[in-house]
């Protein structure tokens, strides 16, 4: 069985979503019986299985294979929720084609070509973020921007990495290789101070797109950075890119901590409080222990599980009411229970608030950073507080009175998935080990740390 | 009849000199970068693209100088097809901002870009590449910071990426690579066209 | 005894809180066996926890943080002195919390209610049993989202969100502190770990100026609300006698720890003063009280401080437990107003309402005057004319106040006694007079919670001392008995409109008289002037009633005081056995420090003179409301409600001025940011 199939199925079914694009729900559930059966494909595959594609290798190895399930198992809920609560005529087609695209940069052995593919993926985006709405379009016109403006950075350093290999001896392009990867991946991960582009787009676009870029598309391309890692030690061994990592998660968990605190409606909380969790990634990355990127690897893992549970309780909440704003949100914490409970788990999970899993892979980092540098531990620790104080007064604002306006409650299917999402974020906060072992066995055996 | 005038076209465009083809580049991407009416901001879209085919066609081989220009009719094609349907003019709400300012920052930009040119030369590339690709770059900058409507925007992006092109081209010699830079460039001006289309819909 | 059973409690209690959940979802269960299945819980998980005293220590693992390594610990259990003590005391008094506001729970709780209960139960029962300070730190932040689900379920109004808001910054700093001390556990000893521990300690604590967690505004005397203050501060004053493991001798910063601990006596005391008279009294009570175990623990963590701190603790849970939660059973329950009634002194003939006495109202006049209160009260003691369930209350609040102030057959006693041994001991003479200030100051509004509300009160009528025109008093003063509506005027209709309200109640619990004799009977041979309810029960009907009533939803007070009983007998136990406490500190029993005679002098003086001296201020409060607005504008300021208020104005003025700003450079106006801040990055990466 080829790896091919896992990107020429959902390319071959993202048409037929596209023509029962009227018919949303049904599109809906075609696209995530269609993501299911790839999980189960991606599992039946064989490790080493490779193909031949524009002239490089595309191969399943044990590291894409978790990244892909993962990044598979996402998009299965993402699209099952597009049924109760759709996203937009494009998104169950679209979404496929952008799969479509990932896996092939996951897989393909090539770096160059990879960041083409994450390039149109993150353009095809563009569509979904815009969606059916109409008037503004300046979230999906800052990623747009964002994108094209980073893919060059990313492909000359690319092409730096190949003149280096020429000429080892010459130290020169190292700097300019780390600031184009640090300009690059910066931009497309919304590093401090490359991020104002992902509050818009959570402000703007619809909830699961949100979840789509977080939680879909930036791992896939921290997918990228590892397996750079991976392939060019001497990056954590004989350059500056540590250090960078180090300083730009800090401050990028600090500012998005604080910026979280003082936003007024859910989108945008949503959106900082996943920056500043990408901080402590960086941070976990940076450190390069072996404790280190596993705990990272974790952190990608519960980050996303959680911006995917505040993405669907946002879907819920604009879904029922005109605006995510707090000062409208007074009385949904009675009418909406369900979401309640999302958006305080989503939240704090985000802001590493025990027992849920930010907490654990959070703990994880604080730990391995405590033994290198206590002070970034306690800028972390700070950063955290900062999220969680927003959080608060998100909950203050639900639990507040009645502004008057009934209130319908949320659809059950999207209740029943989001009840599914708190389980699942709280038996991985209190069995962390069930998700760690197999991620630090992967860590070891690919050789990600130093 | 098309054919002889066709010939010719391409005679006279082959006989132009690099000073020419540079001074048609700067031309195309300051227009571009000033006037926001599309019936001649788009035709410089589209000069553009043919004078980076038949610059490039003198430094790298003449199927990815192809691909270029083609990508560039391709692009220009949909936005402008999109244009005309969709139209382009101010916003609610959205001040253009006047054409005079507009030319003064260009000149500005245009000092800065032979600034960076003189003082970070980049090695192992040609002068012209060197500069067209600083120019184009600038430029493109410029088109997107001035504008706020898609369309404009995009002429902007285009303008930008054309001038990183210009430069990887002559650095990576793929086929595969300058396909697949075309098909992002025609995915690019899909999406432009897309939100250009939607800006005008009723929110 | 296998390990898993240190989970039982908390199982029990989770288990009970699904159930509750799903089970009215199913349509199972109605409002009131849902109360009655939350007491049952409660209840199963004190008997649990008395089952595992015979296995302690006993430990057990939650969930294996494996590689331990990376980790630096799992989650655990462990059962010891210590935890079991808390346990025990923690579901004890919530059953007995519950048993007290039985009809509370049965007619106002709800699915979401219930489970917040439980779940605050759980949490706390699992910050008791943590063996490590991670599972501490996640049992905290367990226990941060019970207390947020109760106050976010609980209440609806605006004060409510602010009072959520307030308590969960405040518990998360708690946190944060506390996982900070956990992480540099691994690191070093000393200051490092010590300190953020006692920080945490305190926060949650809620010593002041630390108390900004208090839900102030969340006064209802509800269980939830009791649990909601006394778990946390069991919880906190669990972590502080820890801590006294890792610092043996004495806590961190201990000087500076009883400078703040003096003054949070004087001010809490004034602060309970003040609050008296409008709301927050029963947080300021807590404040007060957590001072003296804080200040036992900062004179000496030995096991002579762990006494005295946790035998305050107990007088804590145990006696503002009781002082809360009789404010249910106060206004609301009318046997015990139609019990009082029969204290009426003799000074004017009601002959004239019962003349009307045929017509469908019952119609009962009281009033009080001091000078024949006490006398009437005990004529009617020894005339069985004056209910036992009023006297037991009685005896119950007054040993609560007791034991608050200190005085002897009480647990506070030789908790206060062993604070001013160690005192005298250490040569601390500030605290001792911050104490002796503060008993004072305290004195007066409990001994006012006592003696000052024995006028009963009734909603929607108003009693009156002084003579008036009989009749129309008579009338105003009408309770309709029954569905009929009287031929009176318009106006004593309306009143008795307002007092149809409470009517129900009142009828209901009239059933409650055991019917040897028809009521006609009574009435019928009244010719004093005074209304003579007898009110006795024989055994045999007493239980039989009660739980006849409980399920018609009919609860009486005697329910209630049954509760307060409950809470009031381990008060005594350990007022008179202080050593009879489960945890061997002391070993041999030995409680009273060896002291000499003056100290000891000093010490009784110091625990007595106080609250003979608040009694005095009770009495003559008129002269102190002639520096009621000193006072008022002092508490106001020593609250610190304005500190915390100007704190949170200005972070929110500094978010909207950041969000603004952000929003200069969204969207597509991000890309002149995106290049200014790329081209510095650039400068600073490549320049070198």
């Amino acid at each position: 069985m080829s790896p091919l199939l896992l990107i020429l199925i959902p390319l071959v079914m993202a048409p037929l979503a596209y023509i029962l694009r009227r018919l949303l729900p049904l599109a809906a559930l075609l696209s995530a019986a269609t993501t299911l059966a790839m999980i189960m494909l991606c599992l039946e595959i064989p490790l080493g299985a490779s193909a031949q594609v524009l002239g490089r290798e595309l191969a399943l190895d044990p590291l894409s294979r978790s990244a892909l399930f993962f990044l598979l198992a996402l998009a299965t809920a993402s699209l099952s929720y597009a049924w109760p609560i759709p996203q937009g005529q494009l998104f169950p087609s679209f979404v496929l084609l952008v799969l479509a695209l990932l896996i092939g940069a996951i897989m393909i052995r090539n770096f160059l070509i990879a960041v083409l593919l994450l390039e149109m993926a993150a353009i095809i985006a563009v569509f979904l973020i815009q969606g059916d709405r109409g008037g503004s379009t300046g979230a999906a016109l800052g990623y747009l921007i964002v994108t094209m403006v980073a893919a060059p950075l990313l492909l000359l350093a690319s092409w730096l990495f190949d003149l280096y290999a020429l000429h080892p001896e010459d130290l020169t392009p190292i700097r300019y290789i780390v600031t184009l990867l640090a300009l690059g991946f910066g931009l497309l991960l919304a590093a401090v101070p490359l991020y104002p582009w992902l509050p818009a787009i959570a402000a703007e676009a619809p909830a699961m797109v949100t979840a789509l870029v977080v939680s879909i598309i930036e791992p896939a391309i921290l997918f990228q950075l590892l397996s750079l890692f991976s392939r060019f030690p001497w990056l954590m061994t004989e350059s500056q890119a540590p250090l960078i990592m180090i300083v730009g998660g800090l401050l990028t968990a600090l500012v998005g901590g604080i910026m979280a605190f003082s936003q007024g409606d859910l989108g945008r909380l949503l959106a900082y409080s996943a920056i500043s969790d990408l901080g402590c990634i960086l941070v976990g990355l940076g450190m390069g222990s072996t404790s280190g990127v596993a705990a990272a690897l974790l952190h990608v893992v519960n980050r996303s599980i959680s911006v995917l549970l505040g993405s669907m309780s946002l879907g819920a909440i604009r879904h029922c009411l005109p605006t995510d704003s707090f000062a409208d949100l007074g009385g949904v914490a009675r009418r909406m229970p369900f979401t309640t409970m999302g958006i305080i788990v989503a939240g704090l999970a985000l802001g590493g608030f025990p027992p849920f899993n930010g907490f654990a892979s959070r703990w994880l980092i604080y730990h391995a950073a405590m033994e290198q540098d206590p002070t970034s531990a306690y800028l972390l620790i700070l950063a955290s507080g900062c999220v969680i104080l927003g959080h608060v007064r998100a909950i203050r604002a639900l639990f507040s009175a009645p502004k008057g306006a009934k209130i319908e409650r949320e659809p059950w299917a999207a209740a029943a998935m989001i009840v599914a999402l708190i389980i699942l974020s709280l038996a991985m906060g209190l069995y962390p080990q069930l998700a760690l072992e197999p991620i630090l066995a992967l860590v070891e055996g690919v050789g990600l740390a130093r | 009849m098309t054919m002889p005038l066709l010939t010719q076209i391409l005679e006279f465009l082959s006989s132009l000199s690099m000073r020419q083809i540079i001074a048609g580049l700067l031309f195309t991407s300051s227009t571009i970068a000033i006037i926001e009416a599309w019936l001649l901001s788009l035709p410089a879209l589209l000069g553009q693209y043919v004078l980076i085919g038949l610059l490039l066609s003198r430094f790298v081989r003449p199927e990815m100088a192809m691909a270029k220009a083609i990508t560039g009719g391709v692009s220009c094609l949909i936005l402008l097809l999109t244009a005309w349907h969709a139209g382009w003019r101010g916003g609610p709400g959205v001040k253009a901002v006047p054409e005079p300012f507009r030319l003064f920052v260009v000149v500005l930009a245009g000092i800065a870009a032979y600034g960076l040119f003189v003082t970070y030369p980049l090695q192992g590339v040609a002068e012209e590449i060197n500069f067209a690709c600083y120019w184009l770059a600038l430029m493109g900058f410029l088109a997107v910071a001035l504008n706020r409507e898609p369309l404009p925007v995009g002429l902007g992006l285009l303008t930008f990426k054309s001038g990183f092109e210009v430069l990887y081209a002559t650095l990576e010699g793929s086929l595969t690579v300058a396909w697949l830079l075309a098909a992002v460039n025609i995915l690019a001006s899909l999406a432009i066209a897309y939100l250009a289309s939607m800006r005008w819909e009723e929110p | 005894m296998p390990g898993y059973m240190a989970f039982a409690p908390i199982t029990a209690l989770l288990l009970g809180a699904i159930l509750i959940l799903l089970l009215p979802r199913a349509r199972a269960i109605g409002p009131r066996e849902q109360g009655v299945l939350a007491f049952l819980t409660a209840s199963t998980s004190f008997i649990l926890s008395l089952a595992l005293w015979e296995e302690k220590p006993l430990s057990f693992t939650i969930s294996h943080w494996r590689p331990l390594a990376q980790f630096g610990g799992e989650l655990a259990y462990h059962i010891d002195d210590l935890a079991l003590t808390f346990v025990l005391l923690a579901t004890f008094a919530s059953v007995a919390a519950m048993l007290t506001s039985l009809d509370f729970l049965i007619h106002e709780g709800s699915a979401y209610f219930y489970m917040a209960i439980l779940t605050l139960l759980a949490a706390g029962l699992s910050s008791f049993l943590s063996a490590n300070l991670l599972t501490l730190y996640v049992s905290w932040g367990f226990l941060d989202l019970s207390i947020l689900f109760l106050i976010g379920f609980h209440g609806g109004k605006e004060k409510t969100a602010q009072d959520l808001t307030k308590t969960l910054a405040a518990s998360h700093l708690s946190g944060l502190a506390l996982m900070t001390a956990a992480l540099r556990l691994g690191q070093s000893m000393g200051q490092s770990v010590t300190f953020p521990l006692l920080l945490a300690a305190l926060l949650r604590l809620g010593l002041y100026p630390l108390h900004l967690w208090l839900p102030i505004n969340m006064e209802r005397p509800s269980p939830a609300v009791a649990l909601l203050r006394i778990i946390p501060t069991s919880a906190g004053m669990c972590l502080l006698m820890r801590l006294s493991a890792l610092s043996p001798q004495s806590l961190p910063q201990r000087d500076a720890l009883l400078l703040v601990g003096s003054l949070a006596l004087v001010a809490s005391a004034l602060l309970l003063w003040q609050g008296e008279k409008s709301r927050g009294w029963p947080s300021y009570l807590l404040v007060n009280q957590v001072a003296y175990a804080v200040l036992a623990m900062a004179l000496d963590a030995s096991p002579r401080g762990i006494m005295a701190a946790l035998l305050q603790t107990v007088n804590l849970v145990l006696a503002w437990s009781i002082l809360f939660l009789r404010r249910r059973s106060g206004n609301e329950t009318s046997p015990r107003l139609l019990l009082d009634y029969c204290i009426l002194p003799r000074t004017k003939p009601l002959s004239v309402c019962y003349r009307s006495i045929c017509s469908p109202h019952l119609r009962i006049r009281s009033y009080f005057s001091e000078r024949g209160f006490v006398r009437h009260k005990l004529s009617h003691i020894f005339r069985g004319e004056v209910s036992l369930s009023w006297v037991g209350e009685r005896v119950i609040l007054s040993m609560a106040v007791a034991s608050l102030l200190g005085l002897p057959l009480t647990p506070g006693f030789p908790a206060r006694w062993l604070l001013y041994g160690l005192a005298f001991e250490g040569g601390h003479r500030l605290l001792i007079v911050a104490g002796v200030a503060a008993n004072l100051i305290t004195a007066a509004p409990l001994l006012d919670t006592l003696f000052g509300d024995a006028l009963p009160r009734l909603k929607g009528i108003t009693l009156e001392k002084g003579r008036d025109d009989e009749t129309s008093r008579l009338k105003r003063y009408s309770i309709r008995a029954g569905r009929e509506v009287s031929s009176e005027s318009a106006s004593s209709q309306e009143e008795g409109k307002r007092d149809n309200k409470t009517s129900p109640r009142l009828l209901s619990e009239y059933r409650i008289l055991p019917r040897t004799k028809p009521l006609s009977v009574c009435y019928r041979s009244i010719r004093s002037p005074h209304l003579r309810i007898l009110s006795y029960f024989s055994e045999r009907g007493f239980v039989r009633y009660i739980f006849s009533h409980i399920f018609r939803g009919e609860v009486s007070s005697e329910v209630g005081l049954l509760g307060l009983g409950l809470l009031a007998a381990p008060l005594l136990l350990f007022g008179l056995i202080p050593s009879a406490l489960p945890i061997k500190v002391l070993g041999g029993g030995v409680w009273l420090p060896s002291v000499d005679e003056d100290v000891a002098a000093w010490s009784l003086a110091l625990l007595l003179l106080p609250p003979l001296g608040g009694y005095l201020l009770h009495r003559r409060g008129r002269v102190l409301d002639h520096i009621g607005l000193i006072l008022r504008k002092l508490c106001a300021v020593i609250s610190l409600e304005w500190l915390y208020r100007s704190l949170w104005w200005l972070s929110l003025k500094a978010g909207n001025v950041l969000q603004g700003a952000m929003g200069a450079i969204e969207g597509e106006r991000c890309l002149g940011w995106l290049l200014l801040s790329a081209f510095v990055i650039a400068l600073l990466l490549l320049g070198e």
